[in-house]
């Protein structure tokens, strides 16, 4: 695994460790919490109904407690139910009849699939009270909310990771791609460099490995060029100022003698090296995509600036990968002239880079400036 | 002398391998696609594979597997060791790191070729012939009495043909010795090779470099 791998692994683990942990402590203390007021509830509802019976049998003569006792029957709150009764006698019952627990302890019992609350209390006179408080909603409530804790510390963790995968391929796949392309120029010289020092080649042959030497240095020469303007675009040395546009259509046609500009765009807000350096590269992509001679147009509109071309185009393969450089995992397609570049300088401006192509019919490059 | 595809999209490594095989009398066929290089084997046999691990349309192990039991020896690009870990899972033969050296090349294919007993059998220049399962030279018919130093000399200077090797190679490839300095030694033991032959057009001094054996000219 490569180290960088390793590091966003570990990244992402310590992330969602402390989200999950934290989570975790918030969600316990708070279940706890809602233990505590829902049993102090029912405690405070079975005090009040013991101090009621209680109160109300000082003043009634033993043998007719059993009677008024039944009065209570119509005692309701908020789904609690009692059982009262002396030594083994019951008096009063409401449904569903909460189970006999210990007195002074209050228990969670789970009843017919309910959850109840139990708490069984010693009156005088041997007088006794079992007393019940429903709490499955409670139980449901806090179940809820642990499941959805849950849920939302993983979706964040899920969204936490990508967005960190995101960025540190941002940074890193450029980098990788160029380092990539390295090797074939490095390959290329080395190997016809040995064929030329070693082997007896025909003169043709001599020729070819030549070319190829000067080809491929031209192509290390590009490349080094492309990291140099990576790097400052990735220093933020971005300085936008106001730029003619007819003005650096004047620069670049001095440059690429076939390019024919309709400027009908003033001017725009970009870093001018920068601005130059893309339009440069795109230019030059669309004159060596055309027959010689042929005329390239760059085109600017308020807001859209587009370098056409009546060149050999691209397949759609090419095309999706100089449309989205930086999910194309084959770095053999060729992408001609620092496309990647051309990204991310439309992304410090704000502005997206499209192509359109036709194979035979040519290529459309569009800059477009949202802000 | 044997059939070796290289299946590279890269048209100037493409061109540099077929060119360094070619040169010491290989058949070469060039294959810049996956597509290509498996119509290409349905067509004809094949002693060996030369594959580039990133190709265009696929790469270079799916060949490997849908060509199965034609040797193969992978082109790799620096750093991608796990490509290197898959490829050796899978048997490949060998592999070669990108950037890497033509010589180097060479001896890996040579290496495959003899274990899968496609490397050449036999030579022949002028009237000289060379067995090389017997190891023995005849020239003009009758036999050349040859030390094993000799002979091992002249198998890789052919096997190497027309590419010069420094004296350093050739003694770690003929005699298995590496060490830096006595490489005169190989002087005396060319010398000897050309009297016995009659090779003084043929075995090359390369100033500054070392020897090569022309085939033509």
């Amino acid at each position: 695994m490569k180290l960088r791998q390793k590091s966003f692994l570990l990244t992402v683990l310590l992330m969602a460790g402390v989200l999950y942990i934290s989570t975790l402590v918030l969600l316990l203390s708070n279940v706890r919490a809602s233990f505590r007021s829902t049993e102090s509830r029912a405690l405070g509802e079975e005090k009040a109904l013991a101090l009621a019976i209680d109160g109300m049998f000082g003043s009634v003569p033993e043998q007719n407690r059993a009677v008024y006792a039944r009065g209570f029957a119509l005692y309701d709150s908020g789904g609690a139910t009692f059982e009262l009764g002396q030594g083994g006698e019951t008096w009063v019952a409401t449904e569903p009849i909460p189970p006999a627990v210990e007195p002074g302890r209050e228990r969670w019992v789970s009843q017919n699939g309910r959850t109840v609350l139990a708490i069984s209390d010693t009156l005088s006179d041997g007088v006794w009270l079992h007393f019940g408080l429903d709490v499955t909603d409670e139980m449901h409530r806090m179940t809820r909310q642990a499941i959805g804790s849950l849920l939302i510390c993983t979706l964040l963790t899920a969204g936490i990771t990508a967005a960190l995968y995101v960025m540190q391929e941002r940074v890193n796949r450029p980098v990788e791609r160029l380092a990539h392309e390295l090797r074939t120029p490095l390959t290329v010289i080395r190997g016809y460099g040995e064929l030329l020092e070693r082997a007896k080649l025909t003169p043709e042959q001599q020729h070819t490995a030549a070319s190829y030497i000067v080809s491929e240095s031209e192509r290390l020469g590009e490349i080094s060029q492309k990291l140099l303007t990576m790097a400052d675009a990735r220093k933020n040395v971005f300085r936008p100022e106001r730029v003619k546009l007819a003005e650096l259509a004047a620069h670049l046609k001095a440059t690429y003698p076939t390019l024919e500009t309709e400027i009908k765009w003033d001017a725009v807000t970009a870093d001018r090296a920068l601005l130059l350096s893309m339009l440069g590269n795109l230019i030059g992509n669309a004159v060596k995509a055309s027959a010689p001679g042929a005329p390239v147009k760059l085109r600017a509109t308020p807001g859209v600036i587009e370098i056409v071309d009546t060149g050999a185009g691209m397949t759609p393969e090419q095309l999706k990968y100089v449309n989205d450089p930086s999910h194309a995992k084959n770095p053999s397609v060729r992408s001609g002239l620092g496309v990647p570049l051309c990204h991310e300088i439309a992304a410090l401006h704000g502005a997206t880079l499209h192509f359109a192509s036709e194979p035979g019919k040519g290529t459309t490059a569009s800059v477009l400036f949202t802000s | 002398m044997a059939r070796i595809l290289v299946l590279e999209d890269e048209k100037a490594i493409n061109d540099l391998v077929a060119l360094n095989l070619g040169m010491v009398g290989h058949t070469v066929v060039q294959a810049f696609t996956g597509k290509e290089a498996l119509s290409i084997a349905e067509r004809t046999p094949l002693d060996l594979l030369i594959l580039d691990v990133m190709l265009p349309d696929t790469n270079g192990f799916s060949v490997y597997e849908k060509l199965k039991g034609t040797p193969a020896i992978f082109l790799t690009a620096l750093g991608e060791t796990a490509d290197k870990v898959k490829g050796f899972e899978r048997g490949a033969d060998d592999y070669i790191v990108k950037p890497f050296e033509m010589t180097e090349l060479l001896l890996r294919v040579e290496a495959v070729l003899r274990r899968t007993h496609k490397s050449e059998r036999r030579y022949q220049i002028d009237d000289l012939e060379i067995d090389f399962e017997a190891k023995t030279v005849t020239k003009g018919g009758e036999p050349v009495d040859l030390t094993l130093q000799e002979y091992a000399l002249l198998e890789v200077l052919i096997k190497n043909r027309n590419i010069a090797l420094s004296r350093q190679r050739l003694m770690r490839e003929a005699w298995d010795v590496s060490f830096l300095g006595e490489s005169r030694t190989i002087d005396v033991h060319v010398q000897r090779l050309r009297k016995k032959l009659g090779l003084d057009d043929r075995i090359k001094t390369i100033y500054r470099l070392g020897y090569r054996f022309e085939e033509g000219l």
